[in-house]
């Protein structure tokens, strides 16, 4: 497996970006049980000699409104306390 | 963005993306190491922009970039499953001695063709021979059997080659010198005769099985010095071994 080398600076791996989208923290007793994000993404698909591939991301780069689409690729996560997806049929 | 935007294929893409949710449980894992609850990734979707290409035996997609219009739009979703969900909606996992068909020596097309139909393993493919599934019917290019079993044979014994541990020289009873070879995986096929040559003469052969080989040599064949001993041990296999003798046994 490709080990990102050729990441774009202005990206991160898929996994990083993703990780990164809980905020684990207990505040006065509430904690977050469940995140759903739906996002604009960055998408860099980097292929290797061997087929394989790496994906990097990051959330759309620019935010100024223009008729350029900067991130044309949308990404939908749900992120949930492991008991409930043990709990799930 | 990096500097070359190269066409994908899909199943890499997945590979790739189920590599990334993995690392994504193991960073989330991580991080709720000192909290009460752990996290994981239970849904993802993607909704690409890409350009398809047909090659004519593969599909490629190759992603939009920024400001580039006219893409199609490709949905993925991937849920998480228990692990008695995986054991029942996957293959069983290569049993010890499968044979790969990349593997195999089989025309390219139909390697193609039976992937495309699920069968990647020389097991599957007898196991659809013996349900007599009539492959021809969904490979382009009709399917030898016979070339297929002699490929197979060929890969299986390239997995188990021959070894010669030792060789042993004596004088047989009428002054014949026989050599006495014993190693692994020798002579394993039960309907073929091994051949051997030594010094380029053809010998006859006294025994031979998996573990031991001993051909008897007329007097003058084996010569002082290096003598190179050749044997065929099946259609796939051929030792070349060389037997350097001081002083032959029993020589006056």
């Amino acid at each position: 497996m490709p080990e990102y080398l050729e990441i774009d600076e202005a990206l991160a791996p898929l996994h990083e970006h993703l990780g990164g989208l809980v905020p684990i923290d207990e505040r006065d007793g509430a904690i977050v049980e469940r995140v759903e994000v739906t996002m604009p993404i960055e998408l860099d698909v980097l292929s290797e000699s061997d087929g394989s591939i790496s994906l990097a991301s990051s959330p759309p780069l620019y935010y100024e409104r223009t008729g350029f689409r900067s991130a044309p690729h949308r990404i939908r996560v749900v992120i949930v306390d492991e008991q409930e997806l043990i709990g799930s049929p | 963005m990096s500097g070359s935007n190269e066409a994908w294929r899909l199943e890499s893409f997945v590979d790739a993306l189920v590599v990334e949710l993995d690392k994504t449980r193991e960073t989330l894992g991580v991080k709720a190491m000192n909290q009460p609850l752990s996290y994981t990734v239970k849904d993802m979707s993607m909704d690409l922009q890409i350009f398809p290409t047909y090659s004519g035996d593969e599909v490629a997609f190759t992603t939009a970039q920024p400001g580039e219009a006219g893409a199609s739009t490709i949905s993925l979703q991937l849920s998480a499953i228990t692990d008695r969900q995986v054991r029942e909606s996957s293959k069983r996992p290569p049993a010890p001695g499968d044979i790969s068909l990349a593997e195999v020596e089989l025309d390219p097309e139909v390697k193609r063709d039976l992937r495309k139909i699920g069968v990647t393993s020389v097991n599957e493919l007898q196991r659809m021979e013996e349900r007599d599934v009539n492959l021809n019917s969904v490979v382009r290019k009709q399917i030898d059997f016979g070339d297929l079993a002699d490929s197979i044979r060929s890969v299986r014994r390239s997995k188990e080659p021959p070894a010669v541990r030792s060789a042993r020289l004596s004088r047989g009873a009428s002054g014949e010198t026989i050599i006495a070879m014993e190693g692994d995986d020798l002579a394993v096929e039960p309907t073929f005769r091994p051949i051997a040559t030594v010094n380029g003469d053809l010998v006859d052969l006294v025994s031979f099985g998996r573990t031991q080989l001993t051909i008897s040599c007329s007097e003058g064949v084996l010569a002082e010095g290096d003598n190179e001993i050749v044997m065929v041990l099946d259609p796939y296999s051929v030792v070349r071994v060389n037997v350097r003798s001081n002083r032959l046994v029993g020589a006056p």
